[in-house]
């Protein structure tokens, strides 16, 4: 099915409630939608609902042989599903663009900003490591998949245990259940929070709302995500989605 | 301060001229009045089709005119939700399934407001050459000398012998002569394409408004609302609006204009706020003076003078999806005043 067109009507009306200060579901323009974290009966099930938009994340791991370029580390891939569920003109296995942008963003705050100490993951350098397999799943679209989906990878990873391994002396590996020894907990460094905007151009005049829901996104002149690396002080920008020919954002918009 | 709602749904039968001829005229003055039970043809439909029944919804087919500030006498069940307050007996009630016979005994059977799944048998009965009727509505069905529910909801009476299953629905399937609000996609030819909210555009020309000839039409760009009547709607066509009535005149049937607001709710709570004996809209007219337009596919515009108010109606309609009438009745008010509370910014 295709996605239901935005009428005329809904564009201007949601752009003239917020010039008059309002959005639909009467938050403030910086206010977050509520957020409850779900978790499962097995390690690493995390079901985070933010509004209405619902995720889940579910991380699993193995031991596979590592990589020849990185033998002392360990693995994760991410992966991430639209359920038709989710919304109607979603299709589960064809991939479109905003499969591809959730991807992107959450390689990025995982693996790229080393959050993880992958090195921990490591059993036998050379010949067998972790691979840890985040599989994030959209259960209802009603907004800001970036935030939601982020949230509920990184919280599954920190509820993730792994199962206690010894390492025989003549190489044997030995992966004990989860009844026999306590299972070891994921480390986490840094803890990747990523907070996202719209941007509405109005009358010369720029408005900035947080955690946009569904309606307000597809109105939105522009769009941005600010993750921010929790503990370190270090943050980094990601423009994605609709994008800019100019820059417009001055520096006062931005949270310090 | 009394405010007014201007409800925009109105009864109009859409028909060709020709059918119009072989029919006779709707009497209006019945046509105020509710007799569900002088229904008691159901006819057009074959027993056969087994599958239609399940898709058919019960609808409401509007106002003609003004709500009344007073509901007039529904005799209706209490419990009812979606009357079908139409009043000539052929033709147009579209819910039609089965006559079924039931010997006196077994009509007691039938529990109203009972929530039923899926397979669920909801009564046994064999038929018997008895008076009794019993007439099943939409997500209900009769197999093998049971009646069965085929949807997960309430099971509700409408009439003295119509039951149905009422389900939290959002998707659209559509239905002949039913009120829509469309989407206008693109022009085709003639005619434009139309997003209903259904899994296939539908179509309407250009030449089914009112004053409109070859010569001069009506145009409209993408992204327009179009509030119309579906003329056919079937699962083996595309369907197809109008708006214009038999008499060729456009009552309240138009293209929208762009300075309202217009949202989704599920189908039950569009029939739920278009039911006569509903003073759910009225309620909230007695603080805003509101206009509202509601169409079956579940798309609801409404249009005020200030921005504010339009967005605390809208909420207080959205509300409805999962509170009972009573409990949104008692909490509209404490609502609206939440949301006409101004917001410093």
């Amino acid at each position: 099915m295709k996605e239901v067109p935005l009428s005329t009507c809904e564009k201007t009306s949601i752009v003239s409630a917020i010039r008059a200060g309002q959005r639909y579901d009467n938050r403030e323009f910086l206010e977050v939608r509520d957020i409850s974290l779900n978790f499962g009966k097995d390690y690493g099930s995390c079901t985070v609902t933010l509004g209405q938009t619902r995720v889940l994340a579910q991380v699993t791991g193995e031991v596979v042989e590592p990589r020849p370029s990185r033998p002392n580390e360990g693995k994760i891939s991410i992966s991430v599903h639209l359920s038709p569920m989710a919304a109607p003109h979603f299709e589960s296995g064809r991939s479109n663009d905003l499969v591809d942008e959730l991807q992107q963003i959450l390689e990025r705050n995982i693996k790229e900003s080393r959050c993880l100490d992958l090195e921990s993951l490591c059993v036998l350098a050379e010949e067998s490591v972790w691979q840890l397999r985040v599989d994030v799943t959209v259960l209802n679209h009603a907004g800001n998949l970036g935030d939601a989906c982020n949230l509920a990878s990184v919280a599954a990873l920190r509820h993730f245990h792994r199962p206690d391994v010894t390492v025989e002396e003549d190489g044997r590996v030995t992966i004990h259940t989860l009844e026999e020894r306590e299972p070891i907990p994921t480390f986490m460094k840094k803890v990747p929070v990523c907070l996202t905007y719209a941007f509405f151009v109005v009358d010369d005049k720029c408005y900035m709302l947080m955690d946009p829901s569904e309606k307000e996104e597809r109105v939105s002149n522009y769009f941005y995500e600010l993750v921010k690396l929790w503990i370190k002080v270090k943050f980094g920008f990601m423009r994605f989605g609709w994008l800019l020919r100019q820059t417009l954002v001055p520096p006062t918009c931005l949270p310090s | 301060m009394r405010g007014r709602v201007n409800l925009k749904c109105r009864y109009h039968k859409a028909q060709s001229p020709l059918q119009q001829q072989q029919r006779r005229q709707p009497n209006t003055d019945r046509a105020r009045r509710l007799h569900p039970a002088s229904i008691t043809c159901v006819s057009n439909f074959s027993g056969r089709d087994w599958d239609d029944n399940a898709r058919y919804s019960v609808r409401s087919e509007g106002w003609r005119g003004r709500v009344p500030l007073s509901v007039p006498d529904a005799r209706l069940a209490p419990e009812c939700l979606a009357p079908c307050h139409d009043h000539s007996v052929r033709g147009l009630w579209r819910m039609m399934l089965l006559v079924a016979l039931l010997s006196p005994a077994l009509s007691g059977g039938l529990k109203i407001l009972q929530v039923v799944l899926p397979g669920d048998e909801v009564l046994q009965f064999s038929p018997n050459g008895n008076n009794e009727r019993i007439i099943l509505g939409p997500g209900l069905r009769w197999h093998e000398n049971n009646i069965c529910a085929t949807r997960s909801g309430l099971l509700k009476k409408a009439s003295k012998n119509f039951y149905y299953v009422d389900s939290h629905q959002k998707r659209y399937i559509p239905h002949e002569k039913e009120f829509v609000i469309g989407i206008i996609l693109r022009k085709k030819g003639d005619n434009y394409l139309i997003d209903i909210g259904g899994n296939e555009p539908g179509t309407i020309s250009c030449l089914a408004f009112e004053n409109s000839s070859k010569k001069s039409r009506k145009e409209m760009k993408p992204g327009d609302l179009i509030f119309g009547q579906l003329l056919v709607a079937n699962r083996d066509m595309e369907p197809e609006l109008v708006c214009i009535d038999v008499f060729n005149k456009t009552v309240s049937m138009e293209s929208l204009p762009d300075d309202g607001i217009m949202f989704t709710v599920p189908l039950h709570v569009a029939r739920m706020i278009v039911n006569p004996e509903n003073i759910y809209l009225m309620s909230i007219a007695k603080k805003i003076n509101y206009t509202v337009i509601v169409g079956f596919n579940g798309r609801v515009w409404l249009k005020t003078e200030k921005q504010r108010d339009m967005v605390a109606i809208m909420n207080c309609i959205m509300m409805l999806e999962f509170m009972s009438l009573e409990e949104a009745e008692k909490n509209v008010f404490r609502l609206l005043d939440s949301f006409l509370v101004p917001v410093q910014h």
